[in-house]
């Protein structure tokens, strides 16, 4: 049996789920932006590599795989990225692209 | 057989380890897994410092036969570009578990790109040895260990349709107080990145412990590393699951590994 098959309950999950990613996105723009500062903060460094580690594992099995693709490579793209330290320009460029495809996707 | 030989994964070989369930041993599994067309043999037999050598020829001969493996076409050492396995098989097989937890979770960006560009994704359940005859009404007892609450929902609806029994966990607490629960579950689906241990490091401790020892588990995971896949198997894991998955593999998992049809 595939998700789709799952029906109302499923549908309903995957509703929620939709609709909490606005607030998810808001969130992580809000860690980058802890992170991509004069002072970088670490800790908001491990929590937003967790975060985008958690979404690229769940959304594709709610049926938003391209959300889990982005969510992907921008963990991957801050995988390694020093606690502490401020991305270099290049790094930024790449990771907002990433967000960009995030909010798109 | 020439230790500097190099093999790589046939079609074959790559699908049974993409597939949900696989009849090959656990030496066979680990073999194929660090077969990539670019180490030669010598590099991968140190990864296994115990086992002797005229059995690790014959596995790797037994996967060749089975058309698992096939001549990469060289049989230089290729040195830059291997994947990097250094250290793995060379630590106990139960070591430090926080460290090597640690360990499992750091891999390079190379590595990671290298299996995503070559489709790995490892959905791989061993097949028990022993068939599972359930009772009359009698339902499987499944240990869902997963922080991201809405994937936990899913889950838990998933199997609450199908017939499972389940129960859930986020954290160190809560295992513990969900593995105190009688009966003990039938299968654990045990998500690798928690937020206050390892999963690794779970696996280990279920494991080791007398009663819970025989308790099948399936990893599941968003970093299909092929370290973090060994890591797995060797600490005993019975399956390896990668996020984002569909029910189908959860399911077909659990009835693998509990040898049901």
């Amino acid at each position: 049996m595939s998700w789709q098959k799952l029906g109302k309950e499923f549908e309903k999950l995957r509703a929620e789920y939709r609709g909490s990613l606005p607030a998810k996105l808001v969130r992580l723009r809000s860690l980058w932006a802890r992170v991509d500062c004069e002072e970088p903060d670490p800790d908001a460094l491990e929590i937003l590599k967790r975060e985008l580690h958690t979404m690229a594992g769940s959304a594709g099995s709610f049926g938003l795989p391209l959300v889990s693709t982005a969510a992907a490579a921008a963990e991957d793209a801050l995988s390694d990225l020093k606690e502490g330290s401020r991305p270099g320009a290049k790094r930024v460029a790449k990771f907002n692209d990433l967000f960009d495809r995030l909010g798109k996707a | 057989m020439d230790e500097k030989h190099v093999y790589a994964l046939t079609a074959r070989g790559t699908r049974e380890l993409k597939s949900a369930a696989t009849s090959l041993t656990a030496l066979e599994l680990k073999l194929l897994v660090l077969i990539d067309g670019q180490s030669p043999l010598s590099r991968i037999f140190k990864q296994f410092p115990s086992q002797p050598l005229a059995e690790l020829k014959d596995t790797l001969f037994k996967l060749k036969t089975a058309g698992f493996i096939a001549d990469a076409g060289g049989d230089e050492d290729s040195g830059d570009g291997a994947i990097e396995a250094t250290g793995f098989f060379t630590r106990p097989v139960f070591p430090e578990l926080a460290k090597a937890g640690a360990e499992a979770a750091s891999q390079s960006d190379e590595t990671l790109q290298l299996l995503r560009k070559q489709g790995y994704v490892a959905r791989i359940a061993k097949r028990a040895t022993e068939q599972m005859k359930l009772e009359k009404g009698q339902k499987i007892h499944v240990l869902v260990i997963e922080d991201d609450p809405q994937l936990a929902k899913l889950l838990r609806m998933f199997l609450n349709m199908h017939e499972f029994i389940p129960r859930m966990a986020a954290g160190k607490d809560e295992i513990v107080a969900a593995l105190r629960v009688v009966p003990k579950p039938d299968v654990v689906l045990l998500d690798v990145t928690l937020p206050d241990v390892d999963g690794f490091e779970v696996l280990s401790r279920i494991k080791q412990h007398p009663v819970l020892k025989t308790v099948p588990v399936i990893m599941m995971t968003a970093k299909a590393t092929r370290e973090a896949v060994l890591q797995g198997l060797t600490r005993g894991a019975d399956g390896y699951i990668t996020k984002p998955f569909d029910v189908d593999i959860i399911s077909s998992g659990i009835k693998s590994v509990l040898g049901l049809k």
